[in-house]
């Protein structure tokens, strides 16, 4: 750490390749766009080399790149903001069932719900599930407050365990079964 | 395990193997760009080692004079760049886009008067429409995970605190009054717009309170309900501020800060996704955290805005404000140190170090708010990372020395999370939302009001006023 706070670009690699895989697969879950992602990564990259140097707690080094790639991941979707369409959660059909025992049926129905949320949301369940950040320190990533932050949290696994039970239903499959 | 706890392992496992394990293609080239730029130099306090205190910092400023000057002079600059030359009741933030507003109502018009009339701040000052029910919903109605509680926040006089609830997430909060001297409760006002409540806030004194929810934000009264304004996008969140005065309301949020006068008008400044707002004591201005409305960067910074929005004074890179300190200096929290506050002053425009970082676990904590005066700091820890609804200690620092009390080890109620909430005014209570865990059939939400001098909270949950009819209305 201290090596690439003084400028060796080896000891950087090594560190960020430690984390690579994870940002990148936090990015795109984020920003559903594999090229977006990659732009996501790239700048908290630069910011991360960049300010590395004025890092004081390199203890956490980790959690301060998860902080770096998703501020970067939420810049990139409200840049883009105006490609995004937004869909109305409730208005959208249950997932086909014809196929849905299977977990690769969870897996695409998780990968269809995602892609309705607002990428702020996906943000927040990325954090929280998936780069395992506790949720005030996502709420303090994404500038709101604690109580947004559950809000948001909140109505977003709604819809999502929503989906899932309508899967589930239609398709003799539940959570509730040990899928886990 | 429970059915919760189950769905959240499967989406853990299901969001791993929709990414995968793999090492993207590209990181060698990301890698090369991004090194191939500058580093910055290391942090002033850098030199000084971790914990560096006050008078070190500024001993290091004294050998800056010149990089000081020179900031001094682009900041002014910056300044001069951002004044709006020619003002206008209501101009709209440069390629801000389509923002708020129609539809406002005027501010009520509260100047200081020595004896504030109606104060909204007691259920004694409504006269009752209709009849209410009050029912123990404990064991008769488990909650459903749907039933929320919004911040609350306590009068300017601290005889009433507020509290918005919601039956479900689908219909419209309710608006609750609490007398924080018996916890006794008065369900005020229905919220027909079904959507997030995201902040309640006083005048200064007490003779209306703002609301904000959805993409509205309403003022209610003696006059009644009325809407201040309308927002483009809520973002993630309304944040209000009143004036000292109760002349004006800032207003923050995913559109542009929108300052809302006592006559009704209005004005955007161009800085959006404000999440922190802070008038000067004088109100002369206010601080905010946002972003700049024309920065491709999208860097979230400090500024201070003239009372009437006209001019914007960008500070410095910041994520979280505490308030004013006094008219000329501003605490927000350290840009390299978390947990750590920093003192801005305006005179000589520099930074210099106030309180030390907490010693809490980073990421743990849940900041409740800055005691009045900025002489405390009111925190939730949790020393279980994977525990999100579990008990929390209820802990105050002191400000700035940064000593630590623990209020109330595992808080009440048990198996209850615990929201933001707000002090009293005279730094002698803490009300706090709490949310329940949604495992927890015995769990619900309300107020839970913890004195600072000890002894069991009062827990106040709306949740035991269901009204059957009509409406509670402010005695004109």
């Amino acid at each position: 750490m201290d090596r690439a706070a003084a400028g060796d670009r080896e000891a950087f690699g090594a560190l960020v390749r430690a984390s690579a895989a994870r940002l990148d697969g936090a990015a795109r879950l984020i920003l559903r766009d594999p090229d977006l992602a990659r732009d996501a990564v790239q700048e908290a990259l630069i910011r991360a080399w960049r300010d590395l140097p004025t890092l004081r707690d390199r203890d956490r080094f980790d959690a301060w790149l998860h902080r770096l790639l998703v501020n970067a991941a939420i810049d990139e979707a409200r840049r883009r903001r105006r490609r995004v369409v937004e869909i109305d959660l409730d208005s959208v059909a249950s997932p086909s069932t014809a196929d849905t025992t299977s977990r690769q049926a969870d897996s695409d129905a998780l990968d269809r719900v995602l892609q309705l949320l607002p990428p702020e949301h996906r943000a927040l369940i990325v954090q929280h599930y998936y780069l395992g950040v506790p949720l005030p320190e996502a709420a303090r990533i994404l500038g709101i407050s604690h109580d947004a932050a559950k809000q948001r949290l909140h109505r977003a696994i709604v819809a999502l365990r929503q989906k899932f039970e309508s899967q589930a239903d239609n398709a003799s499959i539940s959570l509730e079964k040990g899928n886990a | 395990m429970s059915t919760a706890d189950r769905f959240d392992r499967h989406l853990e496992s299901l969001l791993a193997e929709l990414t995968g394990p793999q090492m993207p293609a590209y990181i060698d080239d990301a890698l090369a760009t991004a090194t191939a730029r500058p580093q910055r130099g290391p942090s002033i306090l850098s030199r000084f080692g971790a914990g560096t205190a006050g008078p070190r910092y500024r001993m290091a400023l004294v050998g800056l004079p010149v990089v000081l000057v020179l900031a001094a002079a682009i900041v002014g600059l910056l300044v001069i760049g951002n004044q709006n030359p020619t003002p206008s009741p209501t101009p709209n933030a440069p390629s801000a886009g389509p923002t708020e507003t129609s539809e406002a109502s005027p501010v009520p018009t509260t100047k200081p008067t020595p004896t504030p009339a109606p104060s909204l701040g007691t259920c004694d000052g409504y006269a009752r429409a209709a009849d209410a029910r009050v029912v123990d919903a404990v064991g008769e109605q488990p909650w459903e995970t749907e039933k929320v509680v919004s911040p609350p926040a306590f009068s300017s006089l601290g005889d009433g605190l507020i509290a918005g609830f919601a039956e479900q997430l689908a219909s419209g909060p309710a608006v609750v009054l609490i007398d924080p001297a018996d916890g006794t409760a008065c369900r005020l006002v229905d919220l027909e717009s079904a959507a997030d409540l995201w902040e309640l806030e006083w005048s200064p004194l007490g003779d209306a309170l703002a609301i904000a929810v959805g993409k509205q934000v309403l003022v209610w009264s003696a006059a009644g309900l009325t809407q201040a304004l309308r927002l483009a996008d809520s973002g993630f969140g309304v944040t209000l501020a009143w004036s000292p005065t109760g002349e004006a309301i800032a207003i923050g949020s995913g559109s542009p800060i929108a300052v809302v006068f006592a006559d009704g008008s209005r004005r955007s400044v161009a800085i959006q996704h404000a999440t922190s707002l802070a008038w000067s004591p004088d109100a002369s201005r206010f601080a905010a955290i946002g972003v700049d409305t024309d920065d491709p960067e999208d860097t979230r910074r400090l500024v201070v805005i003239s009372g009437d929005g006209l001019v914007i004074d960008p500070i410095d890179e910041r994520a979280g404000l505490a308030g004013w300190l006094d008219g000329q200096t501003i605490l927000a929290g350290s840009s390299t140190d978390a947990g750590a506050l920093e003192a801005f002053d305006l005179g000589p425009r520099t930074w210099r170090t106030w309180s030390p970082a907490s010693t809490e676990p980073i990421g743990l904590t849940s900041i409740i708010g800055y005691a009045p005066g900025l002489t405390g700091l009111a925190f939730f820890a949790n020393e279980d990372i994977n525990k999100l609804a579990a008990p929390m200690d209820l802990i105050v620092r002191d400000l700035p020395s940064g000593e630590r009390h623990v209020l109330a080890t595992k808080a009440y109620p048990p198996s209850n999370a615990f929201g933001t909430g707000a002090w009293s005014p005279d730094g002698t209570h803490i009300a706090v939302s709490v949310i329940g865990d949604p495992t927890d059939p015995r769990a619900r939400p309300g107020v839970s009001i913890y004195a600072l001098a000890g002894g069991d909270p009062t827990f106040v949950s709306p949740i035991q006023v269901i009204l059957t009819e009509g409406s509670w209305q402010p005695v004109p």
